[in-house]
């Protein structure tokens, strides 16, 4: 009965010189669920892009239906019924449903639209799909979890083979996943497979048929889900277990170095960012502490850091450092008064690519280091070698582009740029996102240091097992609010995830 | 080690290729025609490209920031029109200089502002620049010529300090203040920045929207004073001047080898791009070739310096 509709065949893939996936064989079946678990950079965003076309295996081969495909091709992977529905929501909100569903696929002869067809097939798509929504609903009136069933409608409205979910519950509540996992059932009768990209352990183990893991690149094994457990997942994954890797202790107590009271930003209706804006947000980190923030996607964790920083508009709220109330009304005065905010997005957010590691380093604190209007030459080469060393960045120099360094690497230039300011409180916003698990576990290992001598950090993350594992208190969001705090004795997946599905606390 | 070799080779061509073409084209000019190597001509080229190197390094400033600035031309015939009027009223002619620069800035710091604070594309910002500055140019003369400057006045444009041109120096040291102001700086560190990724300038504590208006007043400065020692050295201040001078310039600048995206390029860049083209437009006339030719022939040589970063940019990036 398993036939077999896609093989992979000794995939590797590497950019820029590093390897990012090396040898991967496995196969897909038809009318079967199958995950692909690892931590963040292991390579599974990449296996999934090789998998839709949208990237190019630097070797390897892939059969579809027995057949070889010699260059699969975004268009090639869509006419084979290949679709991938992304994490971060490819949605036009402006547009009603029926145009989101068939954008790129419209019914049309010469130019003209079949408007009345397209409508009927959305109603129909929309129907199967257990949604009580009219098609001409524009997509900015939908929720989060409404918005990725219109991806998903979008993937079956043409010729279905394979669907790619990638970290398709990070945004949904415990219902919605429940609805989400019917339909995937549902579909999977009508013969679709379905690629499951996610670190859920527990949502992958309840709907997969079979689990491959994937670490730093490469495929350490395949899993049938009623021979194995959570823990033993986790073990492929990190290669050692949980308490190993996560190694968090506090040592420094020290008092009070940011709190904020009834933070809250300008209401956006439209969820134009595909996240909630933070309402009434207290909080409070001292010298010494980590506090965790978690949450699901979309619940608001970026938008409060942005919002602490000045980079969003408040709508009211206080906010105190060491006791004082300050008011930052952009990132610099937040930089001047001791804040650092590593951001999430490193590649356009952190990092000016085409500058070297130098000068990337400098630029927070290049006028703090200026004799007068010029530039200080040897106190900034002094300040770059001191932390390419501290935080052990692999470089052939500090006069290398960032662009040509690896993720983790990457991320330490931007660790260094921040920390070489001095900061009192350090905000870090997905911090290991996209690296690899040694330059993960040397952040880890730089996070202990920092807090040992004094330093407040903040560490949002969509990790929850790096949340839980480096944080001494955590506080949990959803839609925007504050949904539950726990100490550290306190910590369970469980508890953290119903609180972030907005439950009440347990 | 592996991506120094690399990229060494390339960056080093791109960055003396110029050299090569500049000497190219001074040889093949000689060759044609023997009036080009004469110590009049070669005199003419030198002011010529003096006037447009210190417009072109105000304008390099915007262009290392990733913006753009249309409005050069309009901004030196307004400010030159200005200076000449108070002249010709009977004005101290230092004063009428610094009048005519300090509005050089106020323009300059308008269309920054129009950017900054308005979010205008800095293309739209400059192009109603560029209008409204020809506008109250021709308002202000009503369309002609304010000739008769005084010969006092001339003095900037036609006068030697020893051997040497007045502008000539007044341009040396533009260059050398500019460059040192965008390599030895925090203000031109940030200048690069804003070019790299205008997002990461910000987020790195960056003054984003103030050094918007620095660099805008620097071209605002710079266009003005350029269009002065025009205007000194015709003699009379014109309401057409400038008006070529938005794509002569801009597409020097860009020959020269400061990209459009910004982040990159140096002054220098813009003094060998002017020289380029001025060399190209005084010999084809020397050759007798028309100037709707020299239109195409410099129209061709920018998409082929774009084409050939582009082509460059990308190779730099699959690796």
């Amino acid at each position: 009965m398993s036939e077999e509709l896609l093989k992979l065949e000794h995939i590797s893939k590497a950019f820029s010189g590093v390897v990012v996936l090396e040898d991967i064989s496995l196969s897909i079946p038809r009318g079967q669920v199958i995950s692909i678990v690892g931590e963040n950079g292991a390579g599974k965003s990449t296996l999934a892009n090789i998998i839709s076309g949208s990237l190019k295996p630097s070797s390897g081969k892939l059969y579809f239906e027995g057949k070889i495909c010699e260059e699969l091709s975004i268009r090639q992977a869509r006419e084979y019924g290949i679709s991938m529905v992304h994490q971060e929501l490819m949605v036009l909100p402006e547009l009603d449903i029926t145009a989101n569903i068939f954008i790129g696929t419209e019914y049309q002869k010469r130019g003209v639209l079949f408007q009345k067809k397209m409508r009927e097939k959305a109603a129909a798509i929309l129907k199967t799909l257990g949604m009580s929504i009219s098609p001409d609903t524009l997509v900015k009136d939908i929720d989060i979890s409404g918005r990725q069933m219109i991806e998903i409608a979008r993937a079956i409205s043409g010729r279905a083979s394979i669907i790619l979910l990638d970290e398709p519950t990070s945004s949904l509540s415990d219902t919605e996943i429940q609805k989400l996992f019917q339909v995937v059932q549902s579909l999977k009768q009508q013969g679709i497979s379905f690629i499951f990209v996610s670190h859920r352990l527990k949502e992958v183990l309840e709907i997969s048929d079979y689990i491959y893991v994937l670490k730093d690149g490469r495929l350490v094994t395949g899993l049938e889900p009623e021979k194995t457990d959570e823990d033993e997942i986790i073990v492929q994954m990190v290669g050692r277990s949980f308490d190993d890797f996560y190694d968090r202790k506090r040592t420094y107590f020290g008092k009070e170095a940011l709190r904020l009271e009834n933070f809250s930003g300008i209401e956006d209706k439209n969820l134009s960012r595909n996240a909630h804006i933070p309402r009434n947000v207290n909080l409070h980190v001292e010298e010494g502490e980590v506090l965790g923030i978690s949450g699901l996607v979309g619940a608001g964790r970026t938008e409060l850091a942005r919002l602490i920083f000045g980079e969003d508009r408040k709508e009211s709220g206080e906010l105190y450092l060491f006791g004082e109330p300050v008011k930052l009304g952009c990132c610099r005065e937040a930089y001047e008064k001791g804040l650092a905010w590593v951001t999430e997005d490193r590649k356009n957010e952190g990092l000016i690519l085409d500058f070297d590691i130098k000068r990337n380093m400098v630029l927070p604190i290049q006028r703090r280091l200026a004799r007068g209007a010029f530039v200080n030459k040897q106190a900034e080469n002094a300040v770059v070698e001191k932390y390419i060393g501290r935080l052990n960045v692999k470089t052939t120099g500090s006069g290398q582009l960032t662009r040509y360094l690896s993720g983790g690497n990457q991320q330490k230039v931007v660790l260094a740029k921040w920390l070489a300011s001095e900061p009192k409180v350090l905000v870090l916003d997905e911090p290991t996102k996209g690296i690899d698990v040694n330059a993960k576990h040397e952040i880890y290992t730089l996070i202990n240091e920092l807090t040992a001598q004094g330093m407040a950090i903040i560490l949002i993350s969509s990790e929850l097992m790096e949340v839980i594992g480096m944080s001494d208190r955590i506080m949990v969001m959803h839609d925007g609010r504050i949904s539950g705090e726990f100490e550290r004795e306190e910590f369970t997946e469980e508890a953290i995830m119903a609180c972030a599905v907005g439950k009440e606390k347990i | 080690m592996r991506g120094q070799i690399k990229f060494k080779s390339p960056n080093l061509l791109r960055k003396y290729s110029i050299l090569i073409i500049i000497a190219g084209l001074i040889v093949f000019f000689s060759l044609m025609e023997h009036r080009f190597i004469s110590a009049a001509n070669i005199t003419n080229i030198i002011r010529q490209s003096a006037v447009m190197i210190i417009v072109a390094s105000g304008a390099t400033f915007v262009m290392i920031a990733g913006d753009i600035d249309i409005s050069i031309g309009g901004v030196a015939c307004m400010t030159s029109v200005i200076a000449g009027l108070l002249i010709v009223k009977g004005f101290p002619i230092a004063v009428a200089v610094l009048v005519a620069v300090f509005f050089g800035g106020v323009c300059g710091i308008i269309s920054g502002a129009l950017i900054a604070r308005f979010d205008f594309p800095s293309m739209v910002a400059t192009l109603a620049m560029m209008n409204l500055t020809t506008g109250i140019a021709n308002l202000l003369t009503d369309g002609t010529a304010i000739s008769n400057l005084p010969a006092s006045f001339q003095v900037m444009g036609r006068g030697y300090l020893g051997p040497v041109p007045i502008q000539v120096l007044a341009m040396l040291v533009i260059v050398v203040v500019a460059s040192l102001v965008l390599t030895g700086t925090t203000y031109g560190r940030y200048i690069y920045a804003i070019g790299g990724n205008a997002n990461v300038a910000k987020l790195s504590g960056i003054n984003v929207k103030k050094m918007k208006l620095v660099y805008y007043m620097i071209s605002g400065f710079c266009a003005a004073f350029g269009g002065i020692l025009i205007t000194s050295r015709m003699g009379s201040a014109q309401p057409t001047l400038g008006v070529s001078w938005p794509m002569d310039i801009l597409s020097a600048i860009v020959i020269g080898g400061v990209s459009f995206k910004g982040g990159s390029g140096t002054i220098l860049n813009a003094v060998f791009g002017i020289i380029l083209m001025t060399l190209l437009t005084n010999g084809l006339t020397l050759l007798g070739i028309n100037t709707f030719w020299q239109a195409v022939v410099t129209a061709i040589l920018l998409m082929v310096t774009i084409i050939v970063n582009y082509l460059q940019d990308s190779r730099k990036k699959r690796d």
